[in-house]
């Protein structure tokens, strides 16, 4: 009995000793150690935070600062102020996220169906610039709007139409229908690219089979076409509602002149004016609505999965002609284009051109937006391309998001590495779901919930609220979820092979990963790490609440610009972002050949 | 004799915190101007958050002066009191020195729980009225309703608060959006302390007693007016750009601060005060200037307050700026000021701090309930 005891004891210790010896159990542990703190311990913390007395809500209150309370959870679900807290916006939210949905997936599907299916000219051409509107930050559009509707209900640099004598009235300025137009545009090219994805994927024998036997259009339209593409509509409701429900940028530009609130902007104006409590339980209902969303899409994936369409020969894929169909298909695709690209580009350039919106006389017509030394009725503000501060943020958005991007890159293929080493170990099957939680929080609400526990000194880890370290941490996390993804596959496809054969010869561990696994990984790595950067460049809902002076970055420092009604300097600021992520996306296009990455990720 | 003092002693102790409550988080301090001087040379570049974008100019002048550089960025107050609360706690205090402006979160959390100090130079003792010392204040400002007076020739076109109510000002009266802004916040609940004067205010108009619905006549005139579309705008500078905007045919009245009719030359507006307006023109907003708790450069700081209470150090916003009033008795006040301070005081409200905060959970939730497009 005791030898048997005894013997257990030595062979926990043999474990526990060769396990300390072995390299990727080591790996694995810290990861699940470091991930586990990183991605659950915040959300603890804002958990903790809903019931707590913070020291503004203490002077509202008269509660004393750290006494528990449930307070919050009955301002925001129950009290009559809730109606205005959280109520109408999450009504409002899941509103905008449907007209969203009902705009965009028509307009997306069309133009897939032109550019796949029929021999529309120029489809090339169509298909590149298309992407556009995704690669560019969500709320550029909702700038140009400002840019072209702003009325006098705002202050500042008046709209367009308002300096040409038209007054737009406020619901065409502000408000719901120009959020759903803005997040219409910005989101179409998703629908198009899940839909051209499943056109092209489909074969046109099963089409043509259901003809010679008879089905009329209508019946194939109906029994064959549409079935193989509703798992593409279910996808792009979805991806439109997360996205509605996770931008910042749209909501707030559009809708605080008439506190048309979404559940974002209702986060944020409750932690803006003194609540974090409050808006803490916001974050929290938002994390729940988000889970709701992807259990809703995973289940829709698995009953999509239940079918599969097998076929005999290799797949064709046929076009059919327009005919007279082609003008109407041309002007539509233009169209599209034109609203979407063109149209939006041309009038931040030429704001950031003109004193006095739509007059291009020689008193209005200026570059002092970008090279001037000073700018008259902007005190002590310059150029854009002369100013310290935009200098500064542009700096800060450099090295923050190429700092979270090879984090978040060496993360996933470690992830990755742990999961082809060890399958099925537990502590792979744990990695795999937390690396996947920072998709489920909207940005705004993480953000929150860094700021809760980074805040204060906690044990080793010093606060570190008001510095870059934070912003860099925070963006880390939140994308790790894509870097781990193209860290497991990338791994999945190396196998353990070629490291095994090295081990084989000799050679220790920490030589296998420096000159086998990460090496062969280079691909995988640029994926892993090109996305998260172009991701960082644009981000705005995850960086603006912790932005300030000194850690701006370009995104937060165009909403700076805006809200005091600087809407020159905001739009050339908003070109400036445009520039440099398109010509990061062509860079890394030509030097991997691969799909545009930028499109892949959120902004 | 040691009886007694430990007797003295004791009583001081037992007394202390009643001691303490009188002024929590004072501190005055007999000047060397000099040691000062060299202390804060020695310490390097300041950081402080001020509420206007003038600082950037004082800072300037500061520099210039002491050859010690001032990063002054223009922030808000509710940001200001989040990141001086954040950086206190978390041990890691960037700020120095703020300019605030939100006097009822000042007195009932910021001072009471030593986040800042305010900090009173004694050789100024003889300059800055009592009540200014703390918490020290070093401008004071009307912020008042103001007209077009391209629109209306005929002068002020309001004479009343209750005017504002009416079904011809619908949507076209503009302040700060008070959830941002705690003056406003504080102003409303002033308002409310005071039902008196505003029931008598309406019967002067109206010639009828006022039936009120609402808790007080306060209350009442506070929901008339949100629900007659008040309009809400970020900065005092967008106000006066929107009421004062030449070429307007019916243009709106909104409150800004004084300061802001320097617009008039630089921006060709047409701004004119509601000169008569009863029972209140507006309020007088006090900033105050106060030292942050562990402030890493605290000689610099101190260095820093003392020179904007000085006649030279609130020059930017009262020689090249009308509208401000330094609450030191020597300043320049601008003649262009419509009067000085004394003339001001009786046509505004002075806002109650204690009270305020009562209220500003009361009054955000009222403006959020019954504020327009809500």
């Amino acid at each position: 009995m005791a030898e048997s005891t005894a013997f257990r004891l030595r062979r926990a210790g043999n474990r526990a000793r060769s396990a300390l010896r072995d390299p990727t159990r080591m790996l694995a542990f810290l990861l699940v150690l470091t991930l586990s703190y990183l991605v659950l311990a915040p959300l603890a913390s804002m958990l903790a935070g809903t019931f707590r007395v913070g020291v503004r809500d203490s002077a509202v209150s008269g509660l004393a600062t750290g006494s528990f309370t449930l307070r919050f959870y009955q301002r925001v679900f129950a009290l009559p102020i809730s109606k205005v807290l959280f109520w109408r916006p999450l009504g409002r939210t899941l509103y905008v996220a449907l007209m969203v949905s009902l705009a965009a997936i028509p307009a997306g599907a069309a133009a897939a169906y032109l550019i796949k299916k029929t021999d529309l000219p120029g489809k090339r051409w169509f298909s590149k610039l298309m992407m556009l509107p995704y690669i560019m930050p969500s709320w550029t559009f909702a700038t140009v709007w400002i840019t072209l509707f702003k009325n006098r209900r705002m202050g500042g640099t008046a709209g367009l139409f308002e300096s040409l004598g038209l007054s737009p009235p406020d619901w065409l300025a502000y408000g719901a229908l120009p959020i759903i137009a803005c997040e219409a545009l910005h989101v179409f090219p998703f629908a198009y690219t899940l839909f051209s994805n499943s056109l092209g994927s489909m074969d046109a024998q099963l089409e043509e089979s259901a003809r010679v036997v008879g089905a009329r259009r209508g019946t194939v339209a109906r029994r064959i076409v549409a079935p193989l593409l509703l798992p593409a509509l279910m996808s792009s409701f979805l991806l439109i509602f997360t996205r509605v429900l996770g931008s910042f940028g749209t909501p707030y530009i559009l809708g605080s002149p008439v506190k048309y609130s979404l559940l974002p902007t209702a986060l944020y104006s409750a932690f803006k004016s003194g609540s974090p409590g409050v808006s803490s339980v916001i974050a929290l209902a938002m994390i729940l609505i988000g889970v709701s969303l992807i259990a809703v899409d995973g289940f829709f994936l698995r009953e999509a999965k239940r079918f599969v369409t097998i076929g005999v020969k290799g797949s064709i894929s046929r076009v059919s002609a327009l005919g007279r169909g082609k003008a109407p298909a041309l002007a539509f695709m233009s169209a599209l284009v034109g609203v979407s690209v063109l149209a939006p580009l041309a009038t931040l350039v030429l704001s950031s051109l003109t004193r006095r919106p739509g007059d291009f006389g020689p008193e209005s017509l200026t570059a002092a937006y970008w090279i001037g030394g000073s700018i008259p009725a902007m005190p002590g503000l310059s150029g854009v391309l002369r100013s310290p501060e935009v200098w500064r943020a542009a700096w800060n958005s450099l090295r923050t998001s190429a700092a979270a991007a090879l984090i978040a890159g060496f993360a996933g293929i470690f992830v990755g590495y742990v999961a082809t080493r060890s399958p099925r170990s537990l502590s792979t099957r744990y990695l795999k779901q937390l690396s996947f939680v920072p998709y489920l929080v909207p940005s705004i609400a993480f953000a929150a919930a860094f700021i809760g526990l980074f805040a204060v000194r906690r044990g080793p880890i010093p606060s570190l609220y008001g510095t870059m370290g934070l912003v860099v941490l925070v963006m880390s996390v939140k994308y790790l979820p894509y870097s781990a993804r193209a860290g497991i596959a990338s791994m999945m496809q190396l196998g353990n092979d070629p490291e095994d054969a090295a081990r084989i010869c000799g050679a220790p561990w920490r030589r296998r990963m420096s000159r086998i696994v990460l090496p062969l990984q280079k691909a995988g790595l640029v994926s892993g790490v090109v996305l998260p950067f172009i991701t960082g460049m644009k981000e705005q809902s995850l960086v603006i609440m912790l932005a300030s002076p000194g850690t701006e970055l370009l995104t937060t420092q165009v909403l700076r610009y805006m809200d005091y009604g600087y809407s020159q300097l905001a739009n050339a600021v908003v070109l400036e972002i445009v520039l440099i992520i398109v010509a990061l996306d062509l860079g890394v296009r030509k030097l991997s050949g691969a799909d545009s990455p930028a499109a892949l990720g959120k902004g | 004799m040691a009886r007694s003092a430990l007797f003295v002693l004791i009583l001081l102790t037992a007394f202390s915190p009643l001691l303490a409550q009188a002024k929590p988080g004072y501190m005055e301090e007999e000047l060397n101007l000099d040691a000062l001087v060299k202390a804060a040379k020695a310490e390097g570049e300041l950081v402080v958050y001020w509420t206007s974008s003038r600082i950037t100019v004082a800072a300037k002048n500061f520099e210039a002066k002491y050859g010690i550089k001032v990063k002054g960025t223009k922030m808000a107050d509710p940001e200001q009191a989040e990141r001086v609360i954040r950086e206190v706690d978390s041990g890691k205090v960037q700020v120095d020195a703020i300019g605030f402006e939100d006097g009822p979160f000042l007195e009932a959390k910021l001072l009471p729980d030593g986040y800042v100090t305010s900090w009173f130079p004694k050789d100024l003792a003889s300059k800055i009225a009592k009540d200014d010392q703390y918490p020290l204040v070093y401008q004071w400002q009307p912020r008042v309703f103001a007209y077009n007076a391209e629109a209306y020739p005929k002068g002020n076109p309001i004479t009343n608060l209750w005017q504002l109510t009416e079904p011809k000002w619908k949507g076209k009266v503009i302040v700060r959006d008070p959830a941002l802004t705690p003056a406003n916040l504080a102003f409303f609940a002033t308002i409310v302390g005071q039902p008196e004067a505003m029931a008598a205010a309406y019967k002067e108009l109206y010639g009828k007693a006022l039936a009120v619905k609402e808790r007080n006549a306060g209350w009442e005139f506070l929901r008339r007016l949100f629900e007659n579309g008040l309009l809400t705008m970020n900065s005092d500078g967008d106000i006066g750009d929107a009421v004062g905007a030449a070429g307007q045919k019916d243009p709106p009245v909104g409150m800004i601060t004084m300061t802001k009719m320097r617009d008039n030359v630089d921006k060709n507006l047409k701004l004119a005060t509601c000169q008569g307006l009863k029972p209140f023109m507006g309020y007088a907003l006090p900033t105050y200037a106060l030292l942050v708790k562990n402030a890493p450069h605290p000689n610099a700081a101190k260095l820093f307050l003392r020179y904007v209470c000085t006649p030279e150090g609130i020059a930017p916003w009262t020689v090249d700026n009308m509208g401000g009033y330094s609450s030191n008795v020597e300043a320049f006040v601008n003649p262009a000021n419509e009067g000085s301070w004394q003339v001001w005081l009786p046509k505004l409200l002075r806002l109650d701090n204690k009270g305020a905060m009562k209220l500003r959970q009361d009054i955000l939730d009222f403006w959020l309930l019954y504020g327009k497009a809500n």
